[in-house]
Order: C-alpha cells, then sequence, then structure tokens
C-alpha cells in the first residue's frame, strides 16, 4: 500500500473513531441523570454506580443499536437487565446483605423523600399494588417517562402500557384514599402532595 | 367519588421520589465515566460476564444516602447487551436419561438462571448447532451461540437435539444449556413460564 492511501486509510478510521465518539458524547449527555436517577430510585449506592458503568458499557459496545429517537429509554432497558443481573449474581453468591434491599417484595422497601403523612400514605399505597403495577406508576412519574417510552423499557407493546397503566392509577387511587380515610386524613385535595 | 386527574396523581407520587432533589452529573463526572466505558470495552471486548464488577465509583451517587432496592418489574426485551457481533459457546449436558430426575419447572427455577435468551438456530455443522439470538431475558450473550448438537432422542435431563430453522427458548447456568425442559422449543406455554420468570 502505498503511503498516501495508508494515510487515508488511517485519517478514515480516526474520522469513523472520532464521530463514534462524538456520538457516544451526545447519547451519554442525554441518558445519564435518567440513568442515575432511575438506579438511584432503585438500589444502593454501590450498586447504581456498578450498574452505571456497566450499562455504559454495554451502550459503548452497541452503539450503532442505540435509537436515535428514544436513547433514553433503550438506554434505561439496558440498565434494567444490568441490575437484575446484579441482583440475581447477588442473591446467587448467597451475598446478599441487609444493607442491599433486594428481597421480594421489593415496594415494601422502596425509599420515599418525604416524612410527612402523604409521603407516608404514597409508600403505603404504593407497597399495597402488584409489584409491576407500582413499577409502572414509578416509570411513568418518577422516572418522567411516556407510556411508548415505558414499553421501550419493558419490551411490551405501548398499547399495553397504557392500559396497565390506567389500571395502576385506578389501583393506586383507591388505596391511598382508602389509607387516607383510615389514618384520618383529609381528603385528596388538588393541592395534595405538592 | 371523583377520580384524580394525572396532574395530581403526578403531585402525590412525585413528591415521594427519593432521587427528587438529585444533583445533575457533572463535566468531570460524565468524562470520566465515557473514557471508562470506552477502554473497558475496548480491553474487554468478549466479556459476558452478568455480574457488575466491585464498587468502582462510589462519588458518582454521594450524597444521596443509602437507599432501599426495588427490583424492577421486567418482562421479555429484544436489548442488546452482548458484545457486538460476539459469539458466545455453550455446553450441553452430557448426562441425562431416564435416570435424570427432573423437577417440575418453575418461572422460579428460570429466573435463577444465568441466562435467558430465544434463539433461532442458523446452521448445524456437524456436531456444532448455531444460533442467532433474537430476544434476552437476562444474562449476556452475543448475538451468535454455538452450542454441541445433542444426538439423544431428548429423554428426560439429555442435551437437546436442535432442528434447523427452529426457535428456541434456552436458559444457561455456568456456560451449561439447562435441560429438563427448561430450555426447548418455542412455545406458548414456555414462553409464558420465561416471562413470568423475569416479570419481577
Amino acid at each position: 500500500m502505498k503511503d498516501g492511501a495508508r494515510d487515508r486509510t488511517v485519517n478514515d478510521v480516526s474520522t469513523m473513531s472520532t464521530d463514534r465518539e462524538r456520538r457516544f458524547e451526545v447519547i451519554v449527555r442525554t441518558c445519564i441523570d435518567p440513568l442515575r436517577g432511575y438506579l438511584a430510585r432503585r438500589t444502593d449506592q454501590a450498586t447504581a454506580d456498578d450498574v452505571l458503568s456497566e450499562t455504559l458499557s454495554a451502550l459503548w459496545r452497541r452503539l450503532d443499536d442505540v435509537p436515535e429517537d428514544a436513547p433514553i429509554a433503550w438506554s434505561i432497558g439496558v440498565a434494567r437487565l444490568q441490575l437484575r443481573n446484579s441482583e440475581r449474581a447477588a442473591r446467587r453468591r448467597g451475598r446478599l446483605i441487609a444493607r442491599i434491599l433486594t428481597v421480594d417484595p421489593p415496594s415494601e422497601t422502596m425509599p420515599v423523600a418525604g416524612t410527612d403523612d402523604a409521603a407516608e400514605d404514597v409508600a403505603r399505597a404504593m407497597a399495597g399494588l402488584r409489584e409491576a403495577d407500582a413499577e409502572l406508576l414509578r416509570l411513568w412519574i418518577w422516572d418522567e417517562l411516556e407510556p411508548r417510552q415505558i414499553a421501550t423499557v419493558l419490551g411490551i407493546t405501548a398499547n399495553a402500557v397504557s392500559i396497565r397503566l390506567h389500571r395502576a392509577k385506578k389501583r393506586f387511587e383507591d388505596l391511598y384514599r382508602k389509607d387516607r380515610r383510615a389514618n384520618g386524613h383529609d381528603q385528596v385535595k388538588e393541592g395534595d402532595g405538592r | 367519588m371523583t377520580g384524580m386527574d394525572d396532574d395530581t396523581l403526578r403531585r402525590i407520587i412525585g413528591r415521594s421520589d427519593p432521587a427528587r432533589s438529585m444533583a445533575s452529573a457533572d463535566d468531570h463526572d460524565i468524562t470520566r465515566l465515557m473514557e471508562e466505558a470506552m477502554s473497558d470495552t475496548r480491553s474487554t471486548p468478549q466479556s459476558t460476564s452478568g455480574a457488575p464488577s466491585a464498587s468502582r465509583r462510589p462519588w458518582l451517587f454521594g450524597g444521596l444516602g443509602v437507599l432501599g432496592a426495588a427490583a424492577a418489574a421486567a418482562v421479555a426485551v429484544p436489548l442488546a447487551l452482548g458484545p457486538a457481533s460476539s459469539v458466545t459457546v455453550l455446553e450441553q449436558p452430557a448426562a441425562g436419561g431416564p435416570a435424570a430426575m427432573c423437577a417440575v419447572l418453575t418461572p422460579e427455577f428460570v429466573a435463577e438462571a444465568d441466562s435467558a435468551f430465544r434463539a433461532e438456530v442458523t446452521g448445524i455443522d456437524g456436531g456444532t448447532v448455531t444460533l442467532h439470538v433474537l430476544d434476552r431475558f437476562a444474562g449476556e450473550v452475543g448475538d451468535t451461540i454455538e452450542v454441541p448438537q445433542g444426538t439423544s432422542a431428548g429423554v428426560d435431563g439429555e442435551a437437546i437435539t436442535f432442528e434447523a430453522s427452529t426457535t428456541y427458548l434456552l436458559a444457561t447456568r455456568d456456560g451449561m444449556v439447562l435441560t429438563c425442559g427448561t430450555s426447548g422449543v418455542d412455545s406458548p406455554e414456555l414462553d409464558a413460564i420465561y416471562t413470568r420468570a423475569f416479570s419481577g
């Protein structure tokens, strides 16, 4: 190969690498905070750090597969599976310790940010839901994903998400209102939870 | 009873978000993470480990405190977790047959597999079967699977005898295809068990 041809090849490879790295940076900057939030809501700090690292490595490996129009949902889908892998490995190794509260049912250990009555009522209502329903509400509200994005994360159709989400909202509301009444709290108001 | 509208639900549930006040990652964090991700892949392109390694970046989630965890609800999702274009080589059990003790197949058993995926047979060359992975339920496997062909009639616990152009649901542990009915031809019944196994 002549030098000129070799230089062009080297330059082409360099340009491709730069383009690839540039696209990766765009995706990371788009997805990093949603990913950190998703993991922080569902696991302990050390596991979140590790799973985030594994997720970004997977995104880099499979950069060409990351959909242009849904990088956040796709990356959360990867993180979700990576987290499950981590939890499964931890269980099987028998190294599940108290600080990692991932044993079933997870909804009973769901952390909440608030400490007032309303926050406790929310936590109780969420814990009373089926885990799949609670997770739908978390993905919708906490992770701020639309049904079509949740569909990407869970690998089901957007229509199925909409139907299940509607049901989950209703179940949550029933439990929340029932709990509020049982505890002598006021009826739900428009400004409640603000 | 008047139903809550979406805005009210968002306010009520949103205020319990444990990551609500989480600060954004700064440029330094992002740069470090990117470099680590790119260098990890370049140095270990064939890694198929499903378990994250020991904690390396405790600073990243600093300030949040120790949070409880909730396993995410899950069903099969065709996400590509495996190394790009890589081949995962699996084994099949040598034992089996009438003496094998096969337990009743349950989602709980399947859930403990290292990896579980749907794959289609794309080639059978001598004693080696090649499959293309279609969906991944759990674990990291490459896009292509190579596994020894079974030679038996498929009695309990024996190695699976794969058929060309057929789609299978496969679960593995320690690099071995789980048999005894845990892995088999894709069917609504087996798919239901896999879906339940990984549905959180």
